[in-house]
């Protein structure tokens, strides 16, 4: 029987989960809204961020909060070479070679982690990870307290710039009507080559925060790519309010179909929601108003 | 010297050629109609002036400039605004996003709050609904939204592809009389419009589009005034 207390467990776990997805579901978004590409190597990326974090650690002692401040830049500028070197190319052909061109990708860098880094698990073994807070009843490590926090904190940061900023506005303008935007006097390629800057950027952050708390291998991407991809589209392509709502529905759903059940129907858990989003509301969960 | 200068564009989609040679003149401050009956290819040329689509032969000039290879959001910079068919607005975004979005780049960015002052005083209902999503207003003010943003990218030129299509005479008059407006502080203005009366009362010179061919130009006045011309293209 489930407790309270394990009840409790669950729903903090869950959450912190959640916001950790809703990061990298809100990258792979931006990209998606703005480009209108589905990048199936996004996961990649985040296992390289994990990489770079695991061995700033390993190489240089760089604590991983630390190391944020060296990966993001990293991933930043593999952003823009992705930009540059691959899609804008591919941007002129029809949407299922692009499928192709992304998920190509993907498995060559799995492939190329597996030939350097080999298959083995690595994780920052912190001390700070037997620190747990209490949260009530329940308890969250204290490195997955600081990476569901520092997602929030980005996710909060993304809103106002998209808000607030000439560039954010020019994204938005991009992804709500290309040809009005071009029409504005806005070029298309450094609105791409930016929000491709920042959806991936963002899994700088992400990376090195995650790899004290989930063991590193060559496919830890792909299934971050799958449950951010469930978020995306159980949240409306494209919508960042609805990736959030979706990441932490994902996150808490896992968790207590983990607790209630076992961990092998959890991992079952993300899809089978994805489903009935579907069905329920084909249009994302917080539809668009929008009279087109 | 023409400001605008179209010479022999020929343009299409795919397979389907839709424009054959066609020419078209614009004095700096010169009112311009474009008329023709549904799928006449007004659109299409309305495009290949903003750089929307590529023109297959011909070229286009501006300010003495070619610019038939320019790329689209580079005419714009260049002084050449368009108010779309469809308008093309940014339906999440609020009025004053959409404003602000036709105002990121050179002197459009510099003059900004300027130019959205002008803007509201044009359609001082704009000022009203400016925290409002563009996507919640009615045809009228979406249309009003689309000649403000337009305006909001400070052009020489502003081509206006059925501005009228769809809404009431009332709102109609109004957007009209803010085009005659402009037109008096020196914009010049193309207008297409499959409404030819109003467009003619409206401009100094029309040019009719017949499948893709251009079949008649003129001072609109007389081809108002002409009843066979009328009979023959205008549908009257
Ligand atoms: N995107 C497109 N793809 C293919 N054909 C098109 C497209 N847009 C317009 N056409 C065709 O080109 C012709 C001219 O269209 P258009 O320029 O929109 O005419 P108008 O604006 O005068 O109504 C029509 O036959 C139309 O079907
Ligand atoms: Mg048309």
């Amino acid at each position: 029987m489930v407790t309270f207390d394990i009840f409790a467990q669950a729903v903090v776990s869950g959450l912190a989960n959640g916001a950790i997805y809703a990061l990298v579901a809100v990258g792979l978004t931006l990209v998606f809204g703005v480009m209108r590409i589905i990048n199936f190597a996004h996961g990649e990326f985040l296992m390289i961020a994990m990489y770079a974090g695991y061995f700033a650690w390993a190489l240089a002692g760089i604590d991983p909060v630390l190391a944020i401040f060296i990966v993001t830049p990293l991933l930043m500028l593999i952003g823009v070479l992705l930009y540059d070197g691959i899609i804008r190319r591919a941007l002129a052909a029809p949407e299922i070679n692009q499928m192709a061109v992304t998920l190509g990708l993907s498995l060559l860098l799995q492939n190329l982690a597996l030939m350097t880094f080999k298959g083995d698990n690595l994780l920052i073994p912190l001390a700070r990870a037997t620190e747990s807070i209490a949260i009530g009843p329940a308890l969250l490590q204290l490195p997955q307290a600081i990476a569901a926090l520092a997602s929030l904190l980005l996710i909060a940061a993304l809103w106002l710039v998209l808000r607030l900023t000439d560039f954010g506005i020019m994204m938005r303008a991009v992804a709500q009507s290309r040809d009005g935007a071009v029409l504005c006097g806005i070029g298309l390629g450094a609105v791409y080559r930016w929000a491709l800057c920042i959806g991936i950027g963002t899994l700088g952050i992400t990376g090195p925060l995650l790899a004290s708390t989930l063991y590193v291998n060559p496919h830890v991407g792909a299934l971050f790519t799958l449950k951010a991809f469930v978020i995306v589209i159980a949240g409306g392509l494209g919508n960042f309010g609805g990736a959030l709502l979706g990441a932490l529905l994902v996150g808490l759903a896992e968790s207590i179909a983990g607790a209630w059940f076992s961990a092998s129907i959890a991992a079952a858990v993300p899809f089978a929601l994805l489903i009935v989003a579907m069905l329920w509301r084909p249009e994302g969960l917080i539809a668009r108003r929008v009279a087109r | 010297m023409p400001d605008l200068n179209i010479a022999a564009i020929a343009a299409g989609y795919g397979a389907a050629d839709v424009l054959h040679g066609v020419g078209l003149d614009l004095p700096a401050g010169g009112r311009v109609a474009l008329v023709g009956s549904n799928g006449a290819g007004k659109t299409t040329l309305v495009k290949t002036i903003n750089g929307l689509i590529a023109a297959r032969a011909g070229a286009v000039r501006w300010d003495g400039q070619e610019i038939t290879r320019t790329r689209p959001h580079d005419r714009t910079r260049l002084g050449i605004a368009t108010v779309a068919e469809g308008r093309l607005l940014f339906p999440d975004c609020t009025v004053e996003e959409n404003l602000v979005a036709a105002s990121t780049h050179g002197a459009a960015k510099a003059r900004r709050e300027e130019t959205k002052a002008e803007v509201f005083d044009l359609f001082p209902r704009l000022r009203e609904r400016a925290r409002q999503r563009a996507g919640t207003l009615s045809g009228g003010e979406q249309q009003m939204v689309a000649i403000g943003r337009a305006l909001m990218t400070r052009p020489r030129l502003l081509i206006l592809d059925e501005p009228s299509i769809g809404l009431a005479p009332k709102v109609v008059a109004e957007i009209f009389a803010v085009l005659a407006a402009l037109s008096a502080r020196g914009m010049s203005l193309l207008l297409v419009e499959q409404n030819i009366q109003l467009s003619l009362r409206s401009v100094d010179y029309a040019y009719v589009l017949q499948q893709g061919r251009l079949v008649l130009e003129g001072p609109a006045a007389d081809l108002l005034a002409d009843r066979q011309v009328r009979a023959a293209y205008l549908g009257q």
